[in-house]
Protein backbone atom coordinates (compact mmCIF):
# COMPACT_ATOMS: atom_id res chain seq x y z
CA UNK A 1 0.00 0.00 0.00
CA UNK A 2 1.25 3.21 -0.80
CA UNK A 3 0.60 6.69 1.10
CA UNK A 4 -2.12 7.25 -1.59
CA UNK A 5 -4.65 5.93 1.26
CA UNK A 6 -7.74 7.21 -0.90
CA UNK A 7 -6.35 5.10 -3.98
CA UNK A 8 -5.74 2.29 -1.44
CA UNK A 9 -9.32 2.07 -0.64
CA UNK A 10 -10.39 1.72 -3.82
CA UNK A 11 -7.55 -0.68 -4.74
CA UNK A 12 -8.89 -3.00 -1.42
CA UNK A 13 -12.78 -2.34 -2.94
CA UNK A 14 -11.47 -3.81 -6.00
CA UNK A 15 -9.93 -7.02 -3.76
CA UNK A 16 -12.93 -7.34 -2.09
CA UNK A 17 -15.06 -7.17 -5.38
CA UNK A 18 -13.33 -10.23 -6.70
CA UNK A 19 -13.29 -11.70 -3.71
CA UNK A 20 -17.31 -11.93 -3.61
CA UNK A 21 -17.46 -12.32 -7.04
CA UNK A 22 -15.75 -15.71 -6.85
CA UNK A 23 -17.74 -16.80 -3.83
CA UNK A 24 -14.52 -16.90 -1.26
CA UNK A 25 -15.51 -18.18 2.43
CA UNK A 26 -12.73 -15.99 3.73
CA UNK A 27 -11.35 -12.74 2.57
CA UNK A 28 -8.09 -11.11 3.45
CA UNK A 29 -8.99 -7.80 4.17
CA UNK A 30 -7.00 -5.20 3.09
CA UNK A 31 -6.38 -1.70 4.88
CA UNK A 32 -5.40 1.45 3.12
CA UNK A 33 -2.83 2.50 5.71
CA UNK A 34 -1.09 -0.95 5.96
CA UNK A 35 2.68 -0.43 5.44
CA UNK A 36 2.02 3.37 6.10
CA UNK A 37 1.36 3.81 9.87
CA UNK A 38 -0.19 0.89 11.92
CA UNK A 39 -3.48 1.05 11.02
CA UNK A 40 -5.24 3.10 13.12
CA UNK A 41 -8.95 1.91 14.79
CA UNK A 42 -10.72 3.74 12.18
CA UNK A 43 -8.72 2.56 9.07
CA UNK A 44 -9.87 -1.34 10.52
CA UNK A 45 -13.60 0.03 10.49
CA UNK A 46 -13.41 1.60 7.14
CA UNK A 47 -12.04 -1.78 5.73
CA UNK A 48 -14.80 -3.79 7.10
CA UNK A 49 -17.30 -1.53 6.23
CA UNK A 50 -15.53 -1.43 2.31
CA UNK A 51 -16.05 -5.64 2.91
CA UNK A 52 -19.62 -5.41 4.31
CA UNK A 53 -20.56 -2.73 1.36
CA UNK A 54 -18.98 -4.56 -1.56
CA UNK A 55 -20.60 -8.19 -0.36
CA UNK A 56 -23.74 -6.46 0.49
CA UNK A 57 -24.10 -4.43 -3.23
CA UNK A 58 -22.32 -7.61 -5.22
CA UNK A 59 -22.52 -11.15 -3.12
CA UNK A 60 -25.22 -12.29 -5.43
CA UNK A 61 -22.94 -11.62 -8.87
CA UNK A 62 -21.06 -15.15 -7.83
CA UNK A 63 -24.05 -17.08 -9.25
CA UNK A 64 -23.82 -15.13 -12.44
CA UNK A 65 -19.55 -15.33 -12.60
CA UNK A 66 -18.56 -17.72 -15.16
CA UNK A 67 -15.45 -16.85 -17.03
CA UNK A 68 -15.62 -17.46 -20.73
CA UNK A 69 -13.79 -20.50 -21.82
CA UNK A 70 -10.25 -19.95 -22.56
CA UNK A 71 -10.61 -16.21 -21.88
CA UNK A 72 -8.40 -14.22 -19.99
CA UNK A 73 -9.24 -14.92 -16.92
CA UNK A 74 -8.70 -18.58 -16.95
CA UNK A 75 -5.62 -18.77 -19.17
CA UNK A 76 -3.98 -16.83 -16.56
CA UNK A 77 -5.54 -19.14 -13.78
CA UNK A 78 -3.78 -21.65 -15.47
CA UNK A 79 -0.85 -20.35 -16.04
CA UNK A 80 -0.46 -19.12 -12.11
CA UNK A 81 -1.19 -22.69 -11.27
CA UNK A 82 1.13 -24.52 -13.35
CA UNK A 83 3.53 -22.56 -11.88
CA UNK A 84 3.10 -23.35 -8.59
CA UNK A 85 2.71 -27.14 -9.62
CA UNK A 86 6.30 -26.79 -11.21
CA UNK A 87 7.65 -24.54 -8.78
CA UNK A 88 6.44 -27.57 -6.26
CA UNK A 89 7.34 -30.26 -8.49
CA UNK A 90 11.30 -28.73 -8.59
CA UNK A 91 11.15 -28.41 -4.75
CA UNK A 92 10.39 -32.13 -4.53
CA UNK A 93 12.85 -33.02 -6.72
CA UNK A 94 16.18 -31.10 -5.15
CA UNK A 95 17.87 -34.00 -3.29
CA UNK A 96 20.55 -31.46 -1.87
CA UNK A 97 18.46 -30.84 1.00
CA UNK A 98 17.29 -33.68 3.45
CA UNK A 99 14.17 -31.20 3.63
CA UNK A 100 13.60 -29.45 0.45
CA UNK A 101 10.72 -27.62 1.54
CA UNK A 102 12.20 -26.20 4.91
CA UNK A 103 15.55 -25.35 2.46
CA UNK A 104 13.49 -23.58 -0.04
CA UNK A 105 11.27 -21.69 2.50
CA UNK A 106 15.06 -20.69 4.04
CA UNK A 107 15.78 -19.60 0.43
CA UNK A 108 13.45 -16.97 0.16
CA UNK A 109 11.72 -19.35 -2.79
CA UNK A 110 8.11 -17.93 -1.49
CA UNK A 111 7.61 -14.11 -1.40
CA UNK A 112 11.32 -13.72 -1.26
CA UNK A 113 10.90 -13.73 2.94
CA UNK A 114 13.91 -15.88 3.54
CA UNK A 115 13.47 -17.84 7.35
CA UNK A 116 16.38 -20.25 7.20
CA UNK A 117 16.10 -22.92 9.76
CA UNK A 118 18.37 -21.94 12.27
CA UNK A 119 18.01 -18.35 12.18
CA UNK A 120 14.96 -16.41 13.97
CA UNK A 121 13.87 -16.88 17.81
CA UNK A 122 13.08 -20.48 17.83
CA UNK A 123 11.27 -21.85 21.16
CA UNK A 124 12.29 -18.52 22.66
CA UNK A 125 9.62 -16.98 20.01
CA UNK A 126 7.04 -19.67 21.54
CA UNK A 127 5.07 -18.74 24.63
CA UNK A 128 2.78 -22.34 26.67
CA UNK A 129 -0.56 -21.27 26.93
CA UNK A 130 -1.14 -21.17 30.43
CA UNK A 131 -3.93 -22.87 32.66
CA UNK A 132 -7.52 -20.83 31.92
CA UNK A 133 -6.11 -19.26 29.16
CA UNK A 134 -8.65 -17.27 27.22
CA UNK A 135 -8.75 -15.65 24.08
CA UNK A 136 -12.07 -14.57 22.75
CA UNK A 137 -11.57 -14.80 19.27
CA UNK A 138 -10.50 -18.16 18.94
CA UNK A 139 -13.88 -18.82 20.98
CA UNK A 140 -15.60 -17.21 18.55
CA UNK A 141 -14.27 -18.71 15.60
CA UNK A 142 -14.40 -22.36 16.86
CA UNK A 143 -17.94 -21.67 17.69
CA UNK A 144 -18.61 -20.48 14.23
CA UNK A 145 -19.92 -16.99 15.09
CA UNK A 146 -20.34 -14.95 11.74
CA UNK A 147 -20.65 -11.61 13.53
CA UNK B 1 22.93 19.96 5.16
CA UNK B 2 19.59 22.10 5.98
CA UNK B 3 19.08 24.70 3.01
CA UNK B 4 16.04 26.98 1.95
CA UNK B 5 13.54 26.02 -0.04
CA UNK B 6 13.74 25.97 -3.80
CA UNK B 7 14.80 28.96 -5.61
CA UNK B 8 12.02 28.06 -8.45
CA UNK B 9 9.33 28.90 -5.33
CA UNK B 10 10.81 32.13 -3.90
CA UNK B 11 8.62 34.22 -6.50
CA UNK B 12 5.63 33.32 -4.38
CA UNK B 13 6.65 33.20 -0.69
CA UNK B 14 4.02 32.67 1.57
CA UNK B 15 1.22 30.16 0.60
CA UNK B 16 -1.56 28.38 1.91
CA UNK B 17 -3.65 25.30 1.41
CA UNK B 18 -5.95 25.22 -2.08
CA UNK B 19 -9.40 23.95 -2.03
CA UNK B 20 -10.82 25.20 -5.10
CA UNK B 21 -9.85 28.86 -4.77
CA UNK B 22 -6.63 30.41 -3.91
CA UNK B 23 -6.16 31.23 -0.76
CA UNK B 24 -8.71 29.34 0.55
CA UNK B 25 -6.95 27.67 3.02
CA UNK B 26 -9.33 24.31 2.57
CA UNK B 27 -8.39 20.85 4.16
CA UNK B 28 -9.72 18.10 5.21
CA UNK B 29 -8.88 15.63 8.50
CA UNK B 30 -10.29 12.81 10.02
CA UNK B 31 -9.70 11.36 13.66
CA UNK B 32 -10.72 9.53 16.11
CA UNK B 33 -12.31 9.88 19.52
CA UNK B 34 -12.71 7.77 22.42
CA UNK B 35 -16.15 8.72 22.91
CA UNK B 36 -19.56 7.32 22.50
CA UNK B 37 -21.34 9.07 19.11
CA UNK B 38 -23.52 11.83 20.64
CA UNK B 39 -23.57 15.32 19.92
CA UNK B 40 -21.04 16.10 22.45
CA UNK B 41 -18.69 14.05 20.70
CA UNK B 42 -19.57 15.95 17.65
CA UNK B 43 -18.46 19.37 19.62
CA UNK B 44 -15.52 18.28 20.60
CA UNK B 45 -14.79 17.17 16.94
CA UNK B 46 -15.23 21.02 16.20
CA UNK B 47 -13.34 21.70 19.16
CA UNK B 48 -10.48 20.20 18.46
CA UNK B 49 -10.59 20.92 14.45
CA UNK B 50 -10.67 24.80 15.78
CA UNK B 51 -7.90 23.90 17.48
CA UNK B 52 -5.87 22.71 14.92
CA UNK B 53 -6.21 25.90 12.98
CA UNK B 54 -9.68 24.96 11.35
CA UNK B 55 -12.13 28.02 11.51
CA UNK B 56 -14.82 27.63 10.06
CA UNK B 57 -14.71 23.56 10.83
CA UNK B 58 -17.24 21.86 9.12
CA UNK B 59 -18.45 18.92 10.46
CA UNK B 60 -19.11 16.72 7.34
CA UNK B 61 -18.95 12.50 8.60
CA UNK B 62 -19.50 11.79 12.10
CA UNK B 63 -20.17 7.74 12.65
CA UNK B 64 -19.49 5.48 15.90
CA UNK B 65 -17.14 2.50 15.70
CA UNK B 66 -18.72 0.36 18.41
CA UNK B 67 -20.01 1.60 21.78
CA UNK B 68 -17.07 3.76 22.45
CA UNK B 69 -15.38 5.27 19.51
CA UNK B 70 -16.65 7.75 16.99
CA UNK B 71 -15.17 8.64 13.71
CA UNK B 72 -15.10 12.07 12.18
CA UNK B 73 -14.28 14.06 8.67
CA UNK B 74 -13.76 17.53 8.86
CA UNK B 75 -13.83 19.77 6.28
CA UNK B 76 -12.29 23.86 6.96
CA UNK B 77 -10.14 26.39 6.51
CA UNK B 78 -6.86 26.53 7.99
CA UNK B 79 -5.30 29.61 9.64
CA UNK B 80 -1.61 28.77 9.48
CA UNK B 81 0.61 29.81 6.27
CA UNK B 82 3.77 28.84 5.09
CA UNK B 83 6.66 30.85 4.57
CA UNK B 84 8.17 28.87 1.70
CA UNK B 85 11.60 31.32 2.32
CA UNK B 86 11.68 29.57 5.83
CA UNK B 87 11.17 25.80 4.89
CA UNK B 88 14.21 23.40 5.79
CA UNK B 89 14.99 20.50 4.25
CA UNK B 90 17.67 17.75 3.80
CA UNK B 91 19.45 18.18 0.67
CA UNK B 92 21.27 15.61 -0.61
CA UNK B 93 25.16 16.69 -0.50
CA UNK B 94 26.53 14.07 -2.61
CA UNK B 95 26.70 13.57 -6.02
CA UNK B 96 24.42 10.81 -7.48
CA UNK B 97 26.45 7.89 -9.08
CA UNK B 98 25.55 5.46 -11.74
CA UNK B 99 26.10 1.50 -10.24
CA UNK B 100 29.24 1.41 -12.79
CA UNK B 101 30.24 4.63 -11.38
CA UNK B 102 30.44 3.27 -7.41
CA UNK B 103 31.78 -0.03 -8.68
CA UNK B 104 34.97 2.15 -10.08
CA UNK B 105 35.25 4.23 -7.20
CA UNK B 106 35.16 1.43 -4.89
CA UNK B 107 37.57 -0.45 -6.54
CA UNK B 108 40.39 2.39 -7.50
CA UNK B 109 39.92 4.32 -3.85
CA UNK B 110 38.91 1.67 -1.17
CA UNK B 111 41.13 -1.64 -2.82
CA UNK B 112 38.31 -4.32 -1.49
CA UNK B 113 35.04 -4.76 -1.56
CA UNK B 114 32.37 -2.47 0.50
CA UNK B 115 30.58 -5.06 3.02
CA UNK B 116 26.93 -3.56 3.90
CA UNK B 117 24.97 -5.79 6.41
CA UNK B 118 20.99 -5.10 6.39
CA UNK B 119 18.30 -5.89 8.79
CA UNK B 120 14.79 -5.63 9.83
CA UNK B 121 15.10 -5.00 13.93
CA UNK B 122 12.65 -5.06 16.43
CA UNK B 123 9.65 -7.27 15.68
CA UNK B 124 9.23 -5.78 12.67
CA UNK B 125 8.27 -8.41 10.20
CA UNK B 126 8.26 -5.80 7.29
CA UNK B 127 11.46 -6.91 4.62
CA UNK B 128 10.10 -4.65 2.07
CA UNK B 129 11.91 -1.49 2.81
CA UNK B 130 15.40 -3.65 3.26
CA UNK B 131 14.48 -5.75 0.17
CA UNK B 132 13.59 -2.39 -2.17
CA UNK B 133 17.61 -1.47 -1.36
CA UNK B 134 19.63 -4.62 -0.96
CA UNK B 135 17.56 -6.96 -3.60
CA UNK B 136 18.89 -7.55 -6.61
CA UNK B 137 15.62 -6.55 -8.09
CA UNK B 138 15.29 -3.35 -6.20
CA UNK B 139 12.90 -0.37 -6.40
CA UNK B 140 11.56 1.64 -8.91
CA UNK B 141 13.26 0.39 -11.93
CA UNK B 142 16.73 0.50 -9.75
CA UNK B 143 19.10 -2.63 -9.32
CA UNK B 144 19.39 -3.03 -5.65
CA UNK B 145 22.75 -3.08 -3.40
CA UNK B 146 23.56 -6.67 -4.53
CA UNK B 147 23.67 -5.71 -7.85
CA UNK B 148 27.04 -3.68 -7.31
CA UNK B 149 29.73 -5.84 -8.08
CA UNK B 150 31.79 -4.28 -5.36
CA UNK B 151 29.70 -4.71 -2.49
CA UNK B 152 29.04 -7.45 -0.44
CA UNK B 153 25.70 -7.17 0.91
CA UNK B 154 24.63 -9.63 3.46
CA UNK B 155 20.79 -9.22 4.27
CA UNK B 156 19.73 -10.71 6.92
CA UNK B 157 15.71 -10.10 6.59
CA UNK B 158 13.45 -9.92 9.35
CA UNK B 159 13.02 -9.56 13.24
CA UNK B 160 16.32 -9.22 13.74
CA UNK B 161 17.52 -8.92 17.54
CA UNK B 162 19.89 -5.84 17.93
CA UNK B 163 22.73 -8.07 19.58
CA UNK B 164 22.57 -10.19 16.79
CA UNK B 165 23.07 -7.53 14.03
CA UNK B 166 25.87 -6.12 15.78
CA UNK B 167 27.41 -9.60 16.35
CA UNK B 168 26.91 -9.96 12.53
CA UNK B 169 28.29 -6.98 11.71
CA UNK B 170 30.99 -7.67 13.64
CA UNK B 171 32.17 -10.73 11.86
CA UNK B 172 31.54 -9.64 8.39
CA UNK B 173 33.71 -6.65 9.17
CA UNK B 174 30.91 -4.82 8.09
CA UNK B 175 31.28 -0.76 6.50
CA UNK B 176 28.09 0.02 6.92
CA UNK B 177 24.76 -1.63 8.77
CA UNK B 178 21.43 -0.80 7.02
CA UNK B 179 18.58 -1.07 9.07
CA UNK B 180 15.04 -0.68 8.27
CA UNK B 181 12.11 0.41 10.15
CA UNK B 182 8.35 0.51 8.68
CA UNK B 183 6.39 -0.46 11.78
CA UNK B 184 5.48 2.84 13.88
CA UNK B 185 3.48 1.63 16.80
CA UNK B 186 3.79 3.57 20.08
CA UNK B 187 7.38 4.75 18.39
CA UNK B 188 8.30 1.94 18.00
CA UNK B 189 10.76 2.91 14.96
CA UNK B 190 12.43 5.09 16.99
CA UNK B 191 13.02 2.95 20.13
CA UNK B 192 14.65 0.68 17.75
CA UNK B 193 16.88 2.81 16.11
CA UNK B 194 18.52 4.55 19.54
CA UNK B 195 18.50 1.24 20.99
CA UNK B 196 20.70 -0.43 18.00
CA UNK B 197 23.14 2.83 17.74
CA UNK B 198 23.80 2.44 21.31
CA UNK B 199 24.97 -1.49 21.17
CA UNK B 200 27.07 -0.31 18.40
CA UNK B 201 28.74 2.64 20.25
CA UNK B 202 28.89 0.37 23.14
CA UNK B 203 30.75 -2.67 20.67
CA UNK B 204 32.78 -0.54 18.74
CA UNK B 205 35.75 1.50 20.21
CA UNK B 206 35.01 5.05 19.49
CA UNK B 207 35.34 6.09 15.93
CA UNK B 208 35.29 2.64 14.64
CA UNK B 209 31.69 1.56 14.80
CA UNK B 210 30.39 1.15 11.01
CA UNK B 211 28.10 3.56 9.07
CA UNK B 212 24.74 3.55 10.84
CA UNK B 213 22.21 4.04 7.92
CA UNK B 214 18.15 4.23 8.99
CA UNK B 215 15.23 4.10 6.77
CA UNK B 216 11.67 4.02 6.57
CA UNK B 217 9.09 5.83 5.84
CA UNK B 218 8.13 7.79 8.85
CA UNK B 219 11.44 9.07 9.70
CA UNK B 220 12.34 12.87 9.95
CA UNK B 221 15.80 12.90 7.85
CA UNK B 222 17.02 15.48 9.75
CA UNK B 223 16.92 13.26 13.12
CA UNK B 224 20.22 11.74 13.02
CA UNK B 225 21.77 13.09 15.94
CA UNK B 226 19.15 12.53 18.03
CA UNK B 227 18.92 8.67 16.86
CA UNK B 228 22.72 8.23 16.78
CA UNK B 229 22.86 7.37 13.55
CA UNK B 230 24.72 8.90 10.59
CA UNK B 231 21.98 9.21 7.70
CA UNK B 232 18.19 8.66 7.38
CA UNK B 233 16.36 7.57 4.23
CA UNK B 234 13.05 8.42 4.37
CA UNK B 235 9.99 7.74 1.99
CA UNK B 236 10.88 6.74 -1.82
CA UNK B 237 14.63 6.36 -1.46
CA UNK B 238 16.06 4.34 -3.92
CA UNK B 239 19.20 1.71 -4.27
CA UNK B 240 21.53 4.10 -6.33
CA UNK B 241 21.08 7.09 -3.72
CA UNK B 242 22.15 4.58 -0.53
CA UNK B 243 25.13 3.41 -2.96
CA UNK B 244 26.17 7.15 -3.87
CA UNK B 245 25.73 8.40 0.13
CA UNK B 246 28.09 5.07 0.86
CA UNK B 247 30.89 5.94 -1.59
CA UNK B 248 30.46 9.98 -0.32
CA UNK B 249 30.67 8.92 3.51
CA UNK B 250 33.10 5.62 3.50
CA UNK B 251 35.94 6.07 0.97
CA UNK B 252 38.98 8.42 1.02
CA UNK B 253 39.18 10.89 -1.16
CA UNK B 254 40.32 10.41 -4.25
CA UNK B 255 44.02 11.56 -4.89
CA UNK B 256 43.29 11.39 -8.15
CA UNK B 257 40.94 14.07 -8.62
CA UNK B 258 43.00 16.66 -6.03
CA UNK B 259 45.51 16.47 -8.57
CA UNK B 260 43.66 17.45 -11.39
CA UNK B 261 42.45 19.94 -9.12
CA UNK B 262 45.73 21.27 -8.54
CA UNK B 263 47.22 20.93 -11.98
Amino acid sequence: MTGDVFRGYLLDGFFNLVGAMTGQGILLVGMMTEAVVTPFLSDRDLALQNVRYVLGAAGGLTEDFHPPRDGFIQTRARQVLSEAVELLERICADTSADTPLLAAIADGTFGLMRRPADAGKGLDGVAERAPGYVNPAIDLLEEGATR
Amino acid sequence: MTAPAHKAAQGKTVVRPYGDTTGDGMVQVSFTLPVPHDKRAEGAAVQLARSMGLDPALLVHAKAMGPDFTFFVVYGSVRHLVDLSSVQVVEREYPLLSAKEVNAAIRSRLRRKLVVVGACIGTDAHTVGIDAILNIKGFAGEKGLEYYRELTVVNLGAQVLVPELVERARAERADAVLVSQVVTQRDAHLHNTTAMSAAFREAYPAGRRPLLVVGGPRFDEGATAALGVDRIFGKGTTPGEVASYLVHALLPPTSRADQRKSA
